[in-house]
């Protein structure tokens, strides 16, 4: 099997969701966009990995996938938070960051 | 190497189930179905890891990735409730962004990907090892990066940020 194939699949990924992440207002559905295109890199980089550093790349992966546990954490009370705030996740009614509401 | 069939059509049909999931999970108009049909997507990949050698990242894929992250996504969109549906009117653009996207991605990964899949096989003492002997101060890194965020959320869930 060779590597090009699963590149193909990531690439297919990432642009899916590249297009969810483009067409989507709501803030969940963003996330979760983002979180498919993590996923084809994780799988493209580990692909890559068994090639060249099949050791260091897992390590690596580790500590990727946990470091990303933590982003959605950060992110998704930040959702919370604009949810209570705003009363919905749409972030096209975001028209500032601070302020006065929106 | 691998030439043999059975392992190419286990990863062949991992990938196309792994593409499904992430369409339905593009296409659902419920967030509670587009959000476990993220998990769908962590599985997939998870098997994809597994084919290609890694068995024990796959299983802490799907024990961190899956069975943590997107569970907390999907429990975050029970929360919310419904969404807000999308931009009919950026639908071609963002088509066409999506391929574009998509293409240069493959075109500029394409070089490193001319070799063969490897047989990889590593065990837990090799993972560990490796992690617990060079790599210990990266550990202590991530340890309080996770504290650093279960304080955050539980201050949020205490609503003491709006004070």
């Amino acid at each position: 099997m060779e590597a090009v194939f699963l590149l193909g699949v990531s690439a297919v990924l990432f642009g899916i969701g590249a297009l969810g992440a483009i067409v989507h207002k709501s803030a969940t559905r963003k996330l979760i966009s983002l979180e498919i295109m993590f996923n084809a890199e994780l799988l493209l980089f580990l692909a890559l990995s068994t090639i060249y550093a099949p050791l260091n790349g897992p390590i690596l992966a580790i500590f990727i996938i946990a470091l990303t546990g933590s982003e959605v954490g950060v992110i998704v009370p930040i959702i919370v938070l604009l949810y209570r705030k705003i009363g919905t996740v749409d972030v096209t009614k975001l028209s500032r960051l601070g302020g006065d509401e929106p | 190497m691998y030439p043999s069939s059975p392992y190419t059509l286990y990863i062949v049909a991992a990938a196309v189930f792994t593409v499904l999931a992430a369409v339905v999970a593009l296409v659902s108009k419920e967030d509670v179905y587009s959000a476990l049909s993220l998990g769908l997507v962590g599985l997939g990949v998870a098997a994809l890891i597994a084919l290609l050698g890694y068995g024990i990242l796959s299983v802490f894929h799907i024990l961190v990735y899956v069975g943590a992250t997107v569970t907390f996504v999907v429990f975050s969109v029970l929360l919310i409730g419904r969404g807000v549906g999308w931009e009919k009117r950026l639908l071609a653009t963002a088509s066409a962004t999506a391929v574009l996207i998509a293409a240069s991605y493959f075109l500029s990964m394409y070089a490193l990907s001319s070799g063969e899949l490897k047989a990889v096989s590593l065990s837990l003492g090799d993972v560990g090892g490796e992690l617990f002997s060079r790599h210990v101060l990266s550990l202590v890194f991530l340890a309080f990066a996770l504290a650093s965020v279960m304080i955050e959320g539980m201050l949020i869930a205490s609503r003491k940020g709006e004070e």
